[in-house]
């Protein structure tokens, strides 16, 4: 587990250790060691804690010329796309967005993109509010 | 990946993942046959020495036998990196990414084209080119990239940039040039965050080959752009506005940036109040622009765009420029227009009509929701696509919170910053290369932007 913090001038990362429930409205999460006082959100700041669950909303594996089209999803609980091992991989009209009141579209990249072939093409699309970055890269 | 064991014998190399300095089991499991492979010493991973095919491999639980078509080149020894230079190209048009707390794109790959896309209130740089030794080893280093006519406002936090090409400073400040290779950057604009001590413009690091043209580049409170450890970095006509000469992070301005920089070329700069148009010979903003300029207002009753156009001939015009509300809330703007035209503000699309091929004068509504609240900057971009024979019609309004409408003024047009005093960039590094580059940039300010700005209050020292 991790928390982030977002101060609008600062951005806090930190691995959080055995959080505790001390009472049924507090939840208490020590941080690892090594977090400076800097690091720390402070009162009023708000802390998105996050659970890297790789429930990905939609999932490309092996697949060869996958077009997505006219699509919006909200609020995935890991990363908002991703392709492994594919080749040819097409986004149109895409939006990852998060709905009112939520704080993220995605706890984990926008999207991934590793050991593909041939070509991304990402036209007329739009992501927001992810804690990740979209990425086509490979490994 | 890490090279664990050559077998000339039979052309194999044993490789295994490599992160945070330890061999990691199980990934990647793509290398596929007639896959390309580059391997470069351990010292100097991003310039690799050798090129090779795979011709199958077999994997085990905690690495790879890759058999290679060929033999295995000279010079290859355990303890190299091997990286998968076979890598998708990658096409992004018209895409936004905002409010991420993270990067708008990380691209690590090669071939790839960003063309008229927006990057805003992102963490984190909106563009990143990455490569690096520390953690996770899992970039290749990048060849043939474009970045055209894309805006990248307001992101990354305090010490990075908003655009980010290289191998982190923070990480391997020794690397040479030439991991990035083959980059053009133009028509863009980069506007830094304007809070305190956040990020800079431009960073560009390892890189070669580098045209950067007709970019509006600043940072309020940073460097506008850095470059270290390049070689044939080319800038051409960009306006490059600063405003602070030491860097607020070790990731910048460390004794490696500037060493090797060489073939800094600074023809021109253009203003930056107004409107910032490019003008296309063709209606769908195809190729690269017959020319731009920079239009005080978009007020235009009978819009002839010159250059080498013909009077009957279709054109297309892409402005943008950054609006900044005055003392009211801003509830709505409007066009007047006589042709096909998409309006985005804040990569929102709030005006659009189909393509037309006669020309009928009508006044188009966008209504904003929510309202721009007073004395607050938003990007807005226009594209606008003329085919009929009759002159061009376009005037540009808002509608204020007191129900009055009138023409967008030059005075919410002007990109911010833009009147902030210049500074010459200074490199903290000692060596002789670097004192030229930062002579260079001085003299950049004193004969180009001192004599262009002059006039608009902008002054160099």
């Amino acid at each position: 587990m991790t928390f982030w913090a977002g101060t609008g001038t600062n951005i806090a990362y930190a691995p959080v250790a055995y959080p505790g429930y001390p009472s049924s409205d507090v939840l208490r999460i020590p941080v690892a060691s090594g977090i400076t006082a800097a690091q720390l959100p402070t009162v009023q700041d708000t802390v998105v804690v996050t659970l890297f669950v790789s429930r990905i909303g939609i999932f490309m594996g092996k697949v060869t010329n996958m077009y997505l089209t006219n699509l919006v999803v909200y609020n995935v609980p890991g990363m908002g796309f991703q392709a492994a091992n594919s080749t040819n991989v097409y986004f149109n009209n895409i939006q990852l967005l998060k709905k009112p009141g939520q704080y993220m579209s995605s706890v984990s990249d926008a999207s991934h993109f590793a050991g593909c072939h041939g070509e991304i093409v990402i036209e007329d699309c739009l992501f927001e509010g992810n804690l990740f970055s979209f990425l086509p890269e490979t490994i | 990946m890490r090279i664990l064991a050559v077998d000339t014998s039979s052309n194999t190399i044993q490789t295994s993942t490599y992160t945070r300095s330890s061999s990691n089991p199980v990934l990647p499991d793509h290398v596929n046959p007639g896959d390309l492979l580059e391997i470069g010493a351990y010292a100097t991973p991003f310039n690799p020495f050798a090129t090779v095919v795979a011709a199958s491999y077999t994997q085990g639980p905690t690495y790879f036998n890759i058999t290679l078509t060929g033999p295995i080149p000279a010079g290859v020894v355990v303890g190299d990196i091997a990286v998968p230079a076979t890598l998708p190209s990658a096409v992004f048009r018209n895409f936004t990414v905002r409010n991420n707390r993270a990067h708008g794109i990380l691209l690590k790959n090669r071939n790839v084209l960003v063309d008229g896309c927006t990057f805003i209130n992102n963490s984190s740089p909106g563009i990143e080119f990455y490569t690096e030794d520390n953690s996770y080893w899992e970039g290749s280093t990048t060849r043939n990239i474009t970045i055209q006519n894309t805006f990248i406002y307001n992101d990354a936090y305090p010490g990075r940039f908003s655009v980010d090409i290289g191998v982190p400073a923070d990480v391997s400040p020794g690397q040479p040039a030439g991991a990035h290779r083959n980059i053009i950057f133009r028509g863009n604009y980069v506007m830094s965050s304007p809070q305190p001590a956040k990020s800079a413009g431009v960073y560009l690091a390892q890189a070669t080959n580098v045209l950067l043209e007709n970019n509006f580049i600043t940072s309020p409170l940073n460097y506008a752009l850095v470059y270290c450890n390049s070689q044939g970095v080319n800038l051409t006509n960009n306006i490059l506005v600063w405003g602070k000469s030491e860097p607020t992070s070790n990731a910048i301005g460390t004794s490696g940036c500037f060493e090797n920089g060489t073939s800094l070329i600074i023809n021109a700069n253009l203003p930056c109040d107004g409107v910032y148009a490019q003008f296309y010979d063709n209606p769908g903003l195809t190729g690269d622009p017959l020319f731009t300029e920079r239009n005080p207002v978009l007020n235009f009753t009978a819009l002839v765009p010159g250059g080498s156009l013909q009077p009957d001939q279709p054109w297309s015009v892409r402005w943008g420029t950054v609006l900044v509300t005055g003392s009211e809330n801003v509830t709505g703007v409007s066009v007047y227009a006589s042709d096909s035209i998409q309006v985005y503000l804040d990569s929102v699309q709030i005006i659009t009509t189909p393509p037309q091929t006669q020309s009928v004068a009508r006044e188009l509504q966008g209504i904003l929701v929510p309202m721009m609240p007073a004395n607050t900057s938003h990007v807005l971009r226009i594209i606008y696509s003329h085919t009929s024979t009759e002159p061009a019609e376009l005037i540009l309004s808002w509608t204020l919170e007191g129900g009055e409408t009138d023409v967008i003024p030059t005075t919410a047009l002007t990109t911010p910053f833009c009147n902030l005093p210049l500074v010459p960039l200074v490199s903290s590094a000692t060596s002789s290369a670097s004192r030229s580059v930062s002579l260079s940039m001085f003299a950049f300010c004193n004969r180009v932007l001192g004599l262009a700005l002059g006039s608009l209050g902008i002054k160099c020292r």
